[in-house]
């Protein structure tokens, strides 16, 4: 891509040919109106680039050289063939005499009888060959500038001679590029502004659909002289329009790059801050429209590329790519100055344009991914609950049981049965939700105690907390607490008799949760208040939880497992498990941020819970 | 007079198999019932265990490594389990009956049988044995013949080598695939080693195998085997 933008770069060219540039640039102040003599001793040298401007009309004469083996090896027999064109561009109207013939006017200078008619800001005349001379030839130019604006004191005095042709395309092939550009920057610019809005909202997208539209607006003023052209005393005002837009772009440029890495808003503030300062330092110091638009583009550029340095080094995604990516479409302002702000601008700025769309396809592409990944994680935990209670070693086992009930104590079988049904009916309705109330799983536990009750021929108990309205609303993942009662069945060995499990608040780490919120609450509105359930496990003589899963934070148990992802699927990593033995118990601490059904603290979770809500009304 | 254990952690379902086994056992059948493996070594080591209901959850990655262990004991195994889908890879390694659950007194009744078929042939293709206490497996098509060496079985492989397996001759038949044959009260042979039979005088049999070692046959056996090798 880069090299396809270099290739326009550098094809576009213009086509060779050599202007004839004035020389001997002189002014005669003098309202006459026949043209004045060549060897008149009021003519005084002057320089071309200011000519003062004012309602007196004055004279400016020049000399055109056409030297034969410049201009190939017949001299005035080829301009025949090929009419030569004089380009004048001026703050002013005037009329223009070569070698004392009179060949066109721009507009129509005062005289004494009428008022001026304002001239075009580009003109371009035919230089009939019948006038012109081998060698020097002078041009006379009479001029005023009733119509210049009051910020306009002086004005360059651009003039040059080639080929009519050449001449006439010349506007056509200064606005080609920024025109092609304009198309792709408008649907660019539209395209970033619907993606902030529908999809991503990320500020980035709007900075750049800004960018994209402060552009256009930019190459419009820029191409408005080439595409229509206008009387010049709308020149200055073109003028000021073309650096307002650049000083515009100028800092959101910068700003483009903060928000595309993600700086924070101090940074944004700062940089701000910065940005206008310096901008006001070039506005106020330096002078020319076209000098100050390319100061103003350089320190924003300056400041971009140092962010993109910075988040290089910070290794934040894509720093290389946008850097590498400022550098290399900027890097065109090194071989022309001006016709870079004139041209090669768009084209790099379009580069840039589809790097961050490939950024963007990119971002979206990620995004897909982890939806689509998410969306199987969820899919795989709900089927991973249901699943266990499908797996062929408790289903044929508690069946077996069964059959043993039914034949010994058919009433017991009933009871079997009935607990059986219970826990499949909870588990239907809570298996494809990502959070459920803590009752709720604290009941699907008991029904589950119930069943192994039946099947070990034993008693299973899970002494709880007091479950006030408050806390037994508080959300947890479903089958966390489940697994957890699981896991010690396969790591101990239940026999017949009775046995204790035992859930509880962990109140000393509630109560610094709740004093740290507090004590966070000014400095971090981040910090949310957490739950912490301790679960216990009685161990039996025999046990088999892996001692080494209490340094090794890496739980390798499919029950474990199931646990980490429920809860990072629920919580993000926003939570804690942490098991160890204490006495004669296994105990599982799990912190997680409180969330309720009701939805009045939630925050972060508003979503899930709203949708809790709505399903428990 | 016979022992069996059995391994069940399931309280419901140890006393379902067990209540099964003895009621198609007699009177003299004992039963010892563990909840686990590590509980029962003890017992199990003691050599008296003729019979071993062995409930394993094949899902996890263990079960099988316990099946090798058990089947290079004396006793023979029994595997009760939820998880059937493996039970062919289970009868390959050596086990003398598989049974699903949830089971029935036939299904058991049938074990049962089994275990006290002396003809039964299994379909053990890979023989676990111990060898200085460790875990070692034998190919069955190793196998040139076996002789019977009091508790235990002297195995002569194809290449010489002879090994020691802790069960008894007449168990190893019980396992061993279709192709075995017991020629004497003490050696048996797969019937493809055989190269001719020999006899000597006073109705002795000998049979020369390819290897060129030979193994004594049996006077009621001759007639069994010579059939065997001429079909």
């Amino acid at each position: 891509m880069t090299m396809l933008i270099w290739g326009v770069v550098l094809l576009h060219e213009q086509p060779t040919h050599s202007p004839t540039f004035p020389s001997q640039v002189s002014i005669l102040y003098s309202g006459q109106e026949e043209v004045p003599a060549e060897n008149d001793p009021r003519w005084r040298a002057h320089s071309q680039s200011d000519i003062e401007l004012s309602n007196e009309v004055r004279w400016l004469k020049f000399t055109l050289a056409f030297n034969a083996t410049s201009n190939g090896s017949q001299g005035v027999q080829q301009t025949e063939s090929a009419p030569k064109g004089l380009f004048v561009s001026i703050l002013g109207a005037f009329s223009v005499y070569l070698n004392g013939y009179h060949i066109g006017d721009n507009g129509m200078p005062a005289t004494a009888e009428s008022k001026e008619l304002p001239g075009e800001i580009d003109s371009i005349f035919i230089l009939p060959s019948q006038y012109l001379n081998t060698g020097d030839n002078t041009v006379m130019v009479r001029l005023s500038s009733e119509f210049r604006p009051d910020t306009a004191q002086s004005s360059g005095f651009w003039v040059f001679a080639d080929d009519f042709e050449t001449l006439a395309a010349i506007n056509e092939w200064r606005i080609r590029l920024p025109l092609m550009m304009l198309s792709g920057l408008v649907l660019v610019a539209m395209y970033s502004f619907v993606v902030y809005f529908s999809s991503l909202k990320e500020p980035a997208y709007l900075w750049f659909s800004c960018l994209c539209t402060m552009l256009i607006l930019l190459i419009l003023a820029e191409s408005w002289r080439g595409l229509f052209g206008y009387s010049y005393q709308w020149h200055i005002l073109r003028m000021e329009i073309v650096l307002g837009l650049t000083l515009v772009i100028s800092l959101v440029l910068p700003l483009f790059f903060l928000s595309f890495f993600r700086y924070s808003k101090t940074w944004f503030i700062s940089t701000l801050l910065v940005l206008v300062m310096a901008s006001c330092g070039v506005l106020l110091y330096f002078d020319g429209y076209d000098y100050r638009s390319f100061l103003l583009f350089s320190v924003s550029l300056l400041i971009s590329f140092i962010f993109g340095v910075a988040s290089i080094y910070k290794r934040k995604k894509y720093a290389w790519l946008m850097t590498m990516g400022i550098a290399v479409f900027v890097s065109p302002v090194l071989i022309n100055r001006f016709s870079f702000m004139d041209q090669y601008f768009f084209v790099s700025f379009s580069g840039l344009a589809l790097l961050l769309l490939l950024v963007l396809s990119q971002t979206h592409a990620e995004r897909q991914r982890a939806l689509t990944q998410s969306t199987l994680t969820t899919q795989r935990l709900q089927l991973e609950l249901i699943k266990k209670q499908l797996q062929p070693h408790f289903i044929l086992n508690t069946l077996t049981a069964i059959e043993e009930w039914i034949e010994i104590a058919p009433k017991e079988a009933i009871g079997f049965i009935q607990a059986l049904a219970s826990e499949f009916r909870q588990m239907a309705s809570l298996s494809d939700r990502a959070l459920i109330a803590l009752q709720q799983e604290v009941a699907l536990c008991e029904s589950h105690l119930k069943i192994m009750g039946y099947r070990f021929d034993a008693h299973f108990s899970l002494q709880k907390p007091e479950m006030s309205e408050y806390k037994g609303q508080q959300l947890i993942p479903p089958g966390v607490l489940l697994t957890l009662i699981e896991n010690a069945f396969s790591h101990n060995r239940y026999g017949s008799g009775e046995y204790q499990f035992s859930l509880s608040f962990s109140e000393q780490q509630e109560d610094e949760a709740q004093g740290v919120s507090v004590e966070n609450a000014k400095h971090d509105n981040n910090k949310r208040p957490s739950t912490a359930l301790l679960f216990k496990a009685q161990l039996t003589q025999h046990y088999s939880y892996q001692t080494s899963a209490l340094e090794n934070k890496e739980g390798t148990g499919v029950g474990t497992k199931y646990i980490k992802a429920r809860l990072t699927e629920a919580f993000g990593n926003d939570w804690k498990l942490v098991e160890f033995i204490e006495d004669k118990y296994w105990v599982t601490k799990l912190t997680f941020p409180t969330t309720f059904v009701s939805g009045e603290q939630s925050n972060a979770h508003a979503e899930q819970t709203e949708q809790i809500t709505l399903q428990t009304l | 007079m016979m022992n069996i254990t059995l391994v069940e952690d399931e309280p419901m379902v140890a006393k379902r198999l067990a209540r099964f086994i003895d009621q198609c056992t007699d009177d003299k059948t004992t039963i010892h019932r563990f909840s686990n493996l590590d509980d029962a070594e003890e017992h199990l080591s003691n050599r008296d265990t003729d019979l071993l209901f062995l409930d394993l959850n094949l899902h996890g990655k263990d079960g099988f490594s316990l099946i090798h262990q058990q089947l290079a004991a004396p006793y023979h195994t029994v595997v009760v389990s939820a998880n059937t889908d493996r039970a062919l890879e289970a009868f390959e390694l050596g086990v003398l009956d598989f049974i699903g659950k949830p089971f029935t007194q036939e299904r058991i009744s049938k074990a049962m049988e089994r275990f006290s078929l002396h003809q039964f042939k299994g379909q053990c293709q890979r023989l676990s044995y111990r060898k200085n206490n460790v875990l070692c497996f034998l190919q069955v098509d190793d196998i040139q013949f076996i002789q019977a060496a009091g508790h235990y079985s002297e195995i002569t492989t194809k290449d010489n080598q002879t090994i020691l397996h802790d069960k008894h001759l007449d168990r190893l038949m019980q396992i061993l695939p279709q192709g075995f044959m017991r020629v004497h009260r003490s050696y048996a042979l797969p019937l493809d080693e055989v190269k001719h039979i020999e006899q000597h005088s006073g109705a002795k049999y000998i049979a020369h195998l390819h290897s060129g070692a030979s193994v004594p046959v049996g006077r009621t056996k001759f007639n069994t085997l010579v059939d065997a090798l001429g079909q």
